[in-house]
């Protein structure tokens, strides 16, 4: 499975819930290097995401998640997967959950204000358990 | 009629509408019109693997066009039909194979049927038993490996 190309693994890897994914970086060096790429998981969100977990707080955890990684994987702001499904979901945690909560569909390069509130996304994830950084030590 | 020939020069006579589940042929027989009686070369499809894929088509021959992507729709790798559950019971090298060359001919409901296929292999097994079934080589040391076992603390006790 390892010798397809990176776009067909992913194509087969976005039809698992990605926590079962992430497992895989244990398979071999190649796997984890694929799995860890900001290509990667923008195409496992675009794919399933917004489905695979339809409750309102799964899907906007690993979205606050990814936009850790990826923010952790290019040292930058990045765009986060805009689509009615994740704003949906964004709204709905905003309004079931906590509302100090701010998730951004912005385009990067605005850096002070976003990298203000992804820092308070981030001490909220400390909270709820979601891993931090995991991209971060494969730059 | 339409014929195609393998990468190993097998030459295979289809019909117009089992050629056009392939978006490649589809749009290579508009571009070379329909009086062209020359045979489609198709130089990344071995003639076993070919005769695999018609034989999913002339399956799927009467389905209506795959829809384009919705990111609304369920997305689920449960929903196989039990006619392809039994299409792809094949070896591993053979499935690999047609998944490469469905979607080289662009054909997403093959494409898709592999991909679930081998989603569905994947799920629920434990990284020992997903390696045991692809033949992967763990090519970590095992301190790197422990270092990833400690970074997917949040994933690894669900």
């Amino acid at each position: 499975m390892d010798s397809l190309p990176v776009e067909l693994a992913t194509r087969i890897l976005c039809h698992i819930d990605l926590p079962e994914v992430f497992k895989l970086r244990r398979l071999s060096k190649s796997f984890n290097n694929l799995l860890v790429t900001e290509y990667f998981i923008t195409q496992w969100f675009s794919f399933s995401i917004k489905e695979q977990h339809p409750g309102p707080v799964p899907p906007i955890n690993l979205l606050l998640w990814r936009t850790r990684a990826l923010q952790a994987h290019s040292r930058r702001i990045v765009k986060v997967v805009d689509s009615p499904g994740l704003r949906k979901a964004a709204d709905s945690h905003r309004r079931s959950c906590d509302p100090r909560i701010a998730v951004t569909f912005h385009t990067a390069r605005r850096t002070p204000p976003c990298r203000k509130r992804i820092r308070r996304i981030s001490s909220a994830q400390l909270s709820s358990g979601i891993p931090q950084n995991p991209v971060a030590r494969f730059k | 009629m339409v014929k195609i020939t393998s990468s190993d020069n097998q030459e295979f006579t289809i019909s117009k509408e089992i050629a056009n589940q392939s978006v490649l042929i589809k749009n290579m027989l508009e571009d070379v019109g329909e009086s062209d009686d020359q045979p489609i070369p198709l130089p990344n499809v071995s003639g076993a693997i070919l005769q695999k894929v018609i034989e999913y088509a002339t399956m799927h021959k009467d389905d209506p066009p795959p829809a384009p992507e919705d990111e609304t729709k369920l997305k689920t790798s449960e929903d196989i039909e039990e006619r392809d559950k039994e299409f792809m019971q094949l070896d591993q090298g053979t499935m690999f194979e047609i998944i490469l060359a469905a979607n080289y001919l662009d054909m997403k409901n093959l494409l898709d049927l592999g991909c679930k296929t081998v989603a569905n292999m994947i799920k629920g097994k434990s990284v020992e038993e997903v390696r045991k079934l692809f033949n992967i080589v763990n090519d970590f040391t095992p301190e790197e490996e422990e270092q990833i076992r400690k970074e997917n603390e949040w994933c690894e006790d669900r």
